[in-house]
C-alpha cells in the first residue's frame, strides 16, 4: 500500500482542474452578473473628465467589439476560460499597452520575496516555542508565553503594521514607513541594493512574523501534548536518550505533519496572503498592484490578478497533496 | 485522528465530578477562556445599544459636530474677527475645531509650541527677524518685508505673507492684520486638530466625524456582517454535512468535491472582484457573499463525524428503535459535535470579519455608514498614521483586537470543551 497510485494522482490533477475552472468561472461571471457596464463606465468618466465626448456610442461599439464583448456569453466564457489557462490575462485598462501579465511577473519576486522569507521564519520560531511550551522541561517563563501569543495571533497582519509604522517608522523614525528599496540605487546585485531591500522588508516581515507565529506555536503545542502522551515518548525515555534527541526527533517529528500541511496552505496563500500589509507598506507586491487596480478601476488587472491567485494557492495544494505520501507514510490513499 | 474518540467532554470531568457531587453548575462549558472571549465580544457588541444612550450617533457623520465652526472665509467666521487674533486663536483651540484647517493649505509645519510664543506681541517691521528673501519681500502687501522663520526670534509678520504658512503660527499670531488670520488661525487649529477634548472624548477625524460616535455605530456593524455571514455559512455547512455524511454515494461525492474546490479558492481575492465591481457593498449583501465562501469547512467537519459517528452504538441504538434519520442526525448525532460546530462558527466568525474589513480597509465597502474598517481607510488615505493622529486608526483597531481576541479566545476555550487533552496539565497554561 502506501506511496502514489495513478488513481489518487489523476484524482488530485482532477480537483486541481476542477478548482482553477471554478475559479475563472466566478471571476467571468462576477462582471456580468454585476450591475452596469464597465466600458459604458469608462466613457461615462471620459465624459465627466472632458465634458463631452464625440461618438461616445461608437466608441462604445468598437470597445466591445476590440474585447469580444459583441459576441454570445458562452463563446466570451469558452475564449475567457482558454486565454487564462494560457496566462493570457490580456491588456490593463488602466496602463493600456502593459499587458497584465507582465504586471504580476514584475511584482511577484517582491510578493514572494518578502512572504516567503517571513512565513518560513515565523515556522520556525512559532513551531519551536510551541513545542517548547508543552515539553515537561521547559522553564516555567516559557510556557507562560502563551496568553502573549493568544493576543498576537488574534490581530490581523495589516493591523499589526499600522502599530509598527507607527511605533518606529513615525514615532522612533528607525525605519522606513513605506516602499521596498531606497531611491537612487543600481539595480542589481551589490550590497547597497541588497541592504536597503532588507532594510525596507524589516517592518512589512516582522508585522508577518508576530502575527503568524502564535498560529504556529498554539498548533503544535497543541500536537506536542497530544504526542507528549504516546507510549514511545516514555520508552524513549526509558531508554536513557537525550533529551534534545527525545525533544527533536521524537517529539516535533511526529507532531509536525499537520503543521506541514498548514504551512503548505499558506504557502498557497502566499502570492496573495498579504495583499494589505502590502498596501499598509506600499511595498510594490501583488497585493500593492491589486489595490492599484482596485483604485484605478482596472478590472483587467484585478480579474488577471485574483486569477493568478487562484491558480498559484490549487497548486500548492496539489503539490501538497502529492507530496504528502512521501512526508507521512502512515497515510493511506485508497479511501481518497 | 483520537478528536473523534473525545467527543464526549464531561470523561475527562468524572474524577472532579465525584469530589463535588452532581453540582450542576459543574460544566464543561464553564471554561475561563471561553467566557472571557465571550465576555470581549459581548462588549464590543453592547457599545452601539448602550453608547446609543449617552451619545450622540449622527455625531459619526462628517461635519456634525455642532462644535464646527463655518470655514474662515464664510461670513459667519468674521463674527470673532474685532478680537486680538491671539484671543481668537486661543479659544478656537480651545474648541479644536475641524473644519478650520481647510483654510490652512499647507500648515503641515504648525508646530504645537504656540501657546508659549504666541504672547509675544510685536509691531510690523521688527528688523531682529532674520533675512528675508528677496521674492517674498516684493509680494508682501502687508507693510511688512521682513518675515520670521523661526518662532523664537519673535518673528514678526503680517498680513499676506506667503511665508506665514511655513512659519511656526506663533509669529503669526500675534499680527493684527487682517488676512493673516486665516493661516495663522489654520494653523493653531492644525497643531490640535481633532484631538481628543472633553466635547469628543476620542477625538475627530479630517472631516469631523467624532471618533466616539463612529465606534459605537461601527463596531457592532463590523460584527453583524460576522454574525450574519457565519450564521448562514455554518447552517449550509451542517447540512450539507449531514447530507453527504449521512446519504453517501455521488451526493456525498458531489458535495464533498465542491467543498474541496472552493475551500482552496481565496475568498479575498474574490471578494475584491465583486467589491471593484459592485464599488458599494451593503452589509447585508456583503455577508451573504461572505457565506458562500464559509460553508466548506463546516460541512467538511460534519461529514466527517457523522461518518465516524454513524456505526457507533448509541446511533444504531436509536436506529433500531425505529428513531427516524431527522432524530438521528439532530437528536442523537447533533448534540455531540456541538462544541466543535460553535469552536467552528466563532472561527469563521473572525474569518468573515477580517475579510470584510479587509475589503473595507481597501476602500471597497459601504460607503455611507461608518464602519470600522471604512473609518481605517479613511485614516491610511489621509495620512493619519504619518501625523500622529493615532486616535483615528487606533481606535477602530483597538475595537477590531478586541473582537478577534475575543473570538480567538472563544475558538480555544471551544476546542478545549470538545477536546479535554487540549487543556493540559495544568488548567491555567
Amino acid at each position: 500500500m502506501g506511496g502514489l497510485t495513478w488513481n489518487y494522482v489523476l484524482k488530485r490533477v482532477g480537483m486541481w482542474f476542477l478548482t482553477i475552472w471554478l475559479g475563472t468561472t466566478i471571476i467571468f461571471l462576477i462582471p456580468r452578473l454585476a450591475p452596469g457596464d464597465p466600458v459604458a463606465g469608462v466613457i461615462s468618466r471620459l465624459t465627466a473628465q472632458s465634458g463631452y465626448v464625440e461618438d461616445s456610442a461608437q466608441m462604445i461599439e468598437a470597445w466591445r467589439a476590440r474585447f469580444g464583448l459583441d459576441q454570445p456569453w458562452p463563446v466570451q466564457y469558452i475564449t475567457y476560460v482558454g486565454n487564462s489557462l494560457r496566462f493570457d490575462l490580456g491588456y490593463s485598462l488602466a496602463n493600456f499597452p502593459s499587458r497584465v501579465e507582465s504586471m504580476v511577473a514584475q511584482a511577484i519576486p517582491w510578493t514572494v520575496g518578502l512572504l516567503l522569507l517571513a512565513t518560513l521564519i515565523s515556522f520556525v520560531l512559532g513551531n519551536t516555542i510551541g513545542a517548547l511550551m508543552a515539553w515537561e522541561r521547559t522553564p516555567g517563563w516559557v510556557r507562560n508565553l502563551l496568553p502573549v501569543f493568544l493576543t498576537f495571533t488574534s490581530i490581523p497582519f495589516f493591523m499589526l503594521g499600522i502599530l509598527l509604522i507607527y511605533i518606529f517608522a513615525f514615532g522612533l523614525q528607525w525605519l522606513p514607513a513605506s516602499g521596498s528599496v531606497g531611491r537612487g540605487l543600481t539595480i542589481g546585485f551589490n550590497w547597497p541594493y541588497i541592504s536597503s531591500i532588507m532594510y525596507h522588508a524589516i517592518l512589512p516581515a516582522t508585522a508577518i512574523v508576530i502575527a503568524s507565529m502564535g498560529f504556529w506555536a498554539l498548533g503544535m503545542r497543541g500536537m506536542m501534548i497530544t504526542t507528549a502522551g504516546e507510549d514511545y515518548m516514555i520508552l524513549a525515555q526509558a531508554k536513557g536518550l537525550k533529551p534534545s534527541r527525545i525533544f527533536w526527533l521524537y517529539g516535533v517529528r511526529n507532531s509536525i505533519l499537520p503543521q506541514v500541511t498548514a504551512l503548505t496552505l499558506s504557502l498557497g496563500g502566499i502570492v496573495g496572503g498579504a495583499v494589505l500589509v502590502e498596501y499598509i507598506f506600499a511595498y510594490p507586491g501583488v497585493g500593492y498592484l491589486l489595490y492599484q487596480g482596485i483604485v484605478t478601476s482596472d478590472y483587467t488587472l484585478i480579474q488577471g490578478i485574483v486569477f493568478m491567485l487562484v491558480f498559484t494557492t490549487a497548486t500548492f495544494v496539489l503539490i501538497l497533496d502529492l507530496l504528502y505520501p512521501l512526508i507521512d507514510p502512515r497515510i493511506s490513499y485508497e479511501r481518497g | 485522528m483520537a478528536t473523534s474518540a473525545q467527543s464526549s467532554a464531561t470523561g475527562a470531568q468524572t474524577p472532579v465530578r465525584k469530589k463535588t457531587k452532581l453540582n450542576r453548575w459543574d460544566s464543561p462549558w464553564l471554561n475561563s477562556k471561553f467566557l472571557t472571549g465571550l465576555g470581549m465580544v459581548l462588549f464590543v457588541m453592547l457599545l452601539g445599544p448602550i453608547g446609543r444612550l449617552f451619545w450622540d450617533e449622527t455625531l459619526s457623520y462628517p461635519a456634525s459636530s455642532p462644535l464646527n465652526l463655518p470655514p474662515p472665509w464664510a461670513p459667519g467666521y468674521s463674527s470673532e474677527g474685532d478680537k486680538p487674533v491671539v484671543q481668537q486663536v486661543q479659544s478656537l483651540r480651545d474648541r479644536s475645531t475641524p473644519t478650520a484647517s481647510a483654510a490652512q493649505p499647507s500648515g503641515g509645519e504648525a508646530a504645537p509650541t504656540t501657546a508659549s510664543t504666541g504672547g509675544t506681541s510685536l509691531t510690523g517691521g521688527n528688523p531682529l527677524a532674520p533675512k528675508p528673501t528677496a521674492a517674498t519681500g516684493g509680494s508682501m502687501t502687508g507693510g511688512n518685508p521682513l518675515a520670521a522663520k523661526t518662532p523664537a526670534s519673535g518673528g514678526s509678520m503680517t498680513g499676506g505673507n506667503p511665508l506665514a504658512a511655513k512659519t511656526p503660527a506663533a509669529g503669526a499670531a500675534a499680527t493684527p492684520a487682517p488676512s493673516g488670520q486665516r493661516q495663522a488661525v489654520g494653523a493653531a487649529a492644525y497643531a490640535r486638530f481633532g484631538v481628543p477634548s472633553w466635547e469628543h472624548p476620542l477625538g475627530t477625524e479630517s472631516s469631523g466625524r467624532d471618533m466616539l460616535a463612529v465606534l459605537f455605530v461601527g463596531a457592532p456593524r463590523s460584527l453583524t456582517i460576522g454574525l450574519i455571514a457565519a450564521t448562514i455559512g455554518m447552517f449550509i455547512g451542517v447540512v450539507l454535512g449531514f447530507t453527504a455524511g449521512y446519504m453517501g454515494g455521488w451526493v456525498d461525492n458531489v458535495i464533498r468535491t465542491l467543498s474541496d474546490a472552493i475551500i482552496v479558492i481565496p475568498v479575498l481575492a474574490v471578494l475584491i472582484v465583486i467589491g471593484a465591481y459592485v464599488k458599494v457593498l451593503q452589509v447585508e449583501n456583503m455577508a451573504i457573499l461572505l457565506a458562500l465562501f464559509l460553508w466548506p469547512a463546516p460541512t467538511r467537519y460534519v461529514r466527517a463525524q457523522v461518518l465516524s459517528m454513524r456505526e457507533r452504538g448509541y446511533v444504531n441504538m436509536a436506529r433500531i428503535s425505529g428513531a427516524s434519520s431527522f432524530s438521528i442526525m439532530f437528536g442523537e448525532m447533533m448534540p455531540n459535535m456541538l462544541p466543535y460546530i460553535a469552536a467552528s462558527y466563532t472561527g469563521n466568525v473572525s474569518v468573515a470579519i477580517l475579510a470584510a474589513t479587509s475589503l473595507e480597509v481597501l476602500g471597497l465597502g459601504p460607503t455611507r455608514i461608518p464602519t470600522l474598517g471604512m473609518t481605517i481607510f479613511y485614516a491610511i488615505s489621509a495620512a493619519a498614521i504619518l501625523r500622529g493622529m493615532w486616535w483615528w486608526w487606533g481606535i477602530p483597531i483597538a475595537a477590531l483586537v478586541i473582537v478577534f481576541s475575543g473570538l480567538f479566545l472563544m475558538t480555544v476555550g471551544l476546542d478545549e470543551i470538545a477536546n479535554p487533552r487540549l487543556r493540559g496539565r495544568k488548567a491555567a497554561a
